[in-house]
């Protein structure tokens, strides 16, 4: 809308005023708020007035007494959850991400790869849970080749997705330049693929957390948040389960909080486009 | 993913007549190319699986032939029945679980993901809820849940639609909310009420959405499924048989390798048929989604 | 077919021969399905002239324009660019390329925008201080001082189109191939870049190649109009267009102009009509 003879439209402070964003996170975390709130409060009442029993389901109030009383011993379990996640992911990323680099100029080689990633994106990985403890042992190795056989398909697609999308234009332009296969790489193709790489993360680091503790749930040790999930639901211990359980979604939105935030602070030049 | 980029533009070149002859002949000579890729990538799985064998000079015990998982399924067992029909049989339990589950998740997904996309304050107390509970591990409410609602399969369809249904609502937020407003303006300037708006408008321009939370939903179905036969009390489906295969690994690996290979084959089988549907409805779409 | 004008006589004000493109065949695609997009093709261009290709659209004006670039390879008869193959003059950076689309990369500042090309080049004998010091002349010279921080996001899709001018004159190459720069731009904004681009090719000694389909711009802006026919693209005539330099708005309202106009809508009008 701006014409060119007016710089102005174009000038500094195109950015929301600072008290428009307080307005902004406000609206973003009131409501949520409102409803976290509420649901706790249904779910209590409920328990009450129904007399649900507390194997079945246990009161909010008793889910975190004991939850800050065993924190020490969750929050150990969790590292270790945590640990075999992180591990899984950052070896499923190496896998992904390079076979996409690896691929992404060869159409033949791209396209056989997807075949591959959208066969095992299609695949019960946890199935396979039992093959890996076969090969890998029962501890954390196991569990970390199957976290790592669901995340790797996932940020392969978008990755390869975002290095294909770089501006054909773009592309002459950098060959114009005459310059190096590296140099576009690095230049061109992996910003573009930036944006995608992110949200692909987005969704591996909540898979990576619950493959992880479906996967110690098959077996071994007991000291991480599946094993603890198995061993007190085979003792109907359902007060327990729960607070397991409420720390495993504390780890997995908080890592896909950390991950959102760098996505911010990393493609801010992206973000500010799409957010208008 | 569907990796369907358009051949280098040569500028705008020949009639139509011309293009589509172009168009059938490099679609035909595609699919060919396709098939016979796949082939290629079977051939080189079962290579692999074979070379790998070869190389860490495996025992059965670790990684059977591929022969040996496959004489397998026509072994009889216990009951005088082939194992690929013994196989077959939980395979089709978990089956139902997983599509009954996938249908209530996809009526239930499509209800709040139009509801969080046209009701700003709904969409707002409720989308972080939708991301986050895809951390809740279902392992842990599985056995709840089995102790509360039986062993039968609808507990299982249940927690199959419980994982299925946050991909679709996500999706259809998404599709609902992201309509142009040159799009809004236009069909405001038709006069045309909130249902037609949303019918005509809202729903087609979701529906490539939709699909991709769909295909996603349908892996996803198998998989909470699965999860649910797996606490204690549960005597049929997929992953029963996986576990009791497990037990007996050392005996008979082939039969893990085989339980295995036939929830693969569900899980494939769930997004294909997703697929299909989806090459059915959006026939006249432009094919490009992100999966 | 009718020719106004020899495409071998010898430029107004040229010395020596920029591109020389003798012959010069592209076909796109193989056997039965391939399209003739340029053929017969014999067109000198002058060092220091100003050129227009205009034609109705498949005339495979950009076809040219890509064939000197190195983008594209001929199918028959031989392209020059400063008596090199189009291939070496890439890898000698003697042209800068300026599409339709600006092209910028979103994730860099307009300074780091236009400094692209020397980051990529590595020009010996550029320090740190001769770099800034271009930089910021061109900025100054296509009318952005002050817009060095900002993102190509925030500016109008004019001053976008002067980001990408000066990166192409950034490395100072001595040829300008611009397909259709202005093509996406309001009348208005339009009308200033013709002007200024005429402003600074004189300062800045170049050839420019331009591909438009605009008219009045040709006639604006260029020493010769080559008028192209479609399907395939063939040369239907040059015409020299004899105003004096420097043009302003003036020239505009000139009886030659008006009478140059008319005769390169009437060839235009000739080549489309052998299309029909």
């Amino acid at each position: 809308m701006t014409t060119d003879a007016d710089p102005a439209a174009a000038a500094p402070g195109a950015g929301p005023a600072d008290r428009r964003d307080w307005g902004r996170y406000a609206g973003l975390i009131v409501p949520p708020a409102l409803v976290f709130v509420a649901a706790v409060a249904l779910w209590e009442a409920a328990v009450e007035v129904f007399e649900i029993q507390r194997f079945l389901l246990p009161r909010p109030s008793e889910i975190v007494s004991l939850f800050f009383e065993d924190f020490s011993r969750l929050i150990n379990q969790g590292r270790n959850t945590l640990g075999v996640a992180g591990r899984g992911l950052v070896l499923g990323g190496a896998i992904g991400i390079g076979l996409a680099a690896l691929s992404f100029r060869t159409r033949w080689m791209a396209e056989g790869l997807g075949i591959y990633a959208a066969v095992l994106k299609a695949v019960p990985v946890i199935s396979l849970a039992p093959l890996t403890v076969v090969w890998f042992g029962i501890e954390a190795g196991s569990k970390i080749a199957t976290v790592s056989i669901a995340t790797a398909p996932i940020l392969f697609t978008f990755t390869l997705v975002g290095l294909r999308r770089a501006d054909p234009n773009a592309q002459e332009l950098m060959r114009s330049y005459a310059a190096g296969r590296l140099r576009t790489f690095w230049s061109l193709h992996v910003p573009y693929a930036l944006p995608f790489f992110f949200s692909g993360l987005k969704i591996s680091v909540t898979i990576a957390m619950i493959v992880a503790i479906i996967s110690e749930y098959f077996g071994g040790s007991f000291e991480n948040l599946g094993g603890y999930i198995r061993n007190e639901a085979n003792n109907v211990h359902t007060v327990e389960v729960w607070t397991a359980i409420v720390m495993a979604c504390a780890l997995g939105i908080g890592l896909y909080m950390i991950v959102a935030i760098i996505d911010r602070f990393v493609l801010r030049w992206h973000s500010s486009k799409r957010g208008g | 993913m569907s990796a369907r980029v358009t051949s280098q533009a040569s500028p705008s070149l020949g009639g139509p007549g011309r293009l589509a002859v172009l168009l059938r002949s490099e679609r035909l000579r595609s699919w060919s190319a396709r098939i016979g890729l796949i082939l290629i990538l079977i051939a080189l799985f079962l290579g692999g699986w074979e070379f790998l064998k070869w190389v860490t000079d495996s025992p059965r015990t670790t990684l059977p032939h591929f022969h040996e998982v496959f004489d397998y399924l026509f072994d009889i067992d216990s009951q005088g029945n082939t194992q690929w029909l013994a196989i077959g049989r939980q395979l089709e339990v978990t089956f139902i679980e997983a599509v009954t589950g996938l249908a209530v998740a996809t009526v239930a997904g499509f209800a709040a993901g139009t509801l969080m996309a046209l009701s700003r304050w709904t969409g707002r107390g409720i989308m972080p809820f939708v991301i986050g509970a895809q951390t809740v591990p279902i392992v842990a409410i599985a056995p709840a849940l089995v102790i509360w609602l039986g062993t039968g399969w609808e507990t299982k369809a249940l927690i199959a639609g419980f994982l299925a249904f946050f991909p679709i609502a996500v999706a259809t937020a998404r599709g609902i909310g992201d309509i142009s407003q040159d799009s809004l303006d236009l069909m405001a300037s038709y006069g045309a009420s909130p249902t037609r708006v949303f019918f005509k408008l809202r729903v087609p321009g979701a529906l490539p959405y939709i699909f991709t939370g769909l295909e996603v939903a349908a892996a996803f179905s198998v998989i909470g499924a699965i999860v649910a036969e797996l606490p204690v009390g549960s005597q049929e489906g997929i992953g029963v048989k996986i576990l009791t295969s497990q037990q007996y690994f050392s005996l008979e690996p082939e039969s893990l390798f085989a339980s295995i290979g036939g929830a693969c084959l569900l899980g494939g089988a769930m997004v294909s048929m997703v697929r299909i549907v989806q090459l059915i409805v959006l026939r006249g779409h432009r094919g490009e989604t992100i999966s | 077919m009718t020719t106004t004008d020899s495409a071998s006589e010898t430029p107004p004000t040229a010395t020596q021969t920029a591109i020389a493109f003798e012959q010069v065949r592209k076909e796109f695609g193989k056997g039965r399905d391939a399209t003739l997009a340029v053929d017969d093709v014999d067109l000198a261009i002058g060092e220091r002239e100003f050129v227009s290709l205009i034609g109705p659209s498949g005339c495979g004006k950009s076809t040219l324009l890509r064939l000197a670039a190195d983008l594209i390879e001929p199918s028959g008869g031989s392209v020059l660019v400063k008596g090199k193959s189009p291939r070496q003059a890439r890898l000698d950076r003697d042209y800068g390329f300026i599409f339709q689309a600006p092209t910028l990369f979103d994730w860099r500042t307009v300074w780091k925008n236009v400094a692209l090309p020397l980051e990529i080049m590595r020009i010996p004998g550029m320090t740190k201080q001769k770099k800034q010091d271009e930089i910021e002349r061109l900025l100054g010279m296509v009318g952005l001082d002050g817009f060095e921080k900002h993102r190509p996001y925030q500016l109008s899709g004019g001053m976008q189109q002067r980001v990408s001018l000066a990166r192409a004159l950034v490395f100072r190459p001595s040829i300008l191939l611009m397909d259709e720069p202005f093509g996406a731009l309001d009348e208005i904004t339009r009308d200033r870049m013709n002007l200024e681009l005429l402003r600074i090719w004189s300062e800045t000694h170049t050839t420019i190649l331009f591909v438009t389909h605009s008219i009045p711009e040709a006639v604006l802006l260029s020493g010769r109009v080559v008028v192209m026919t479609a399907r395939p693209g063939r040369v239907q005539s040059v015409i020299p267009i004899d105003l004096p330099y420097p043009r302003t708005t003036e020239v505009e309202e000139s009886t030659r102009y008006y009478e140059l106009v008319t005769e390169v809508r009437e060839a235009l009008g000739e080549a489309m009509a052998g299309d029909a």
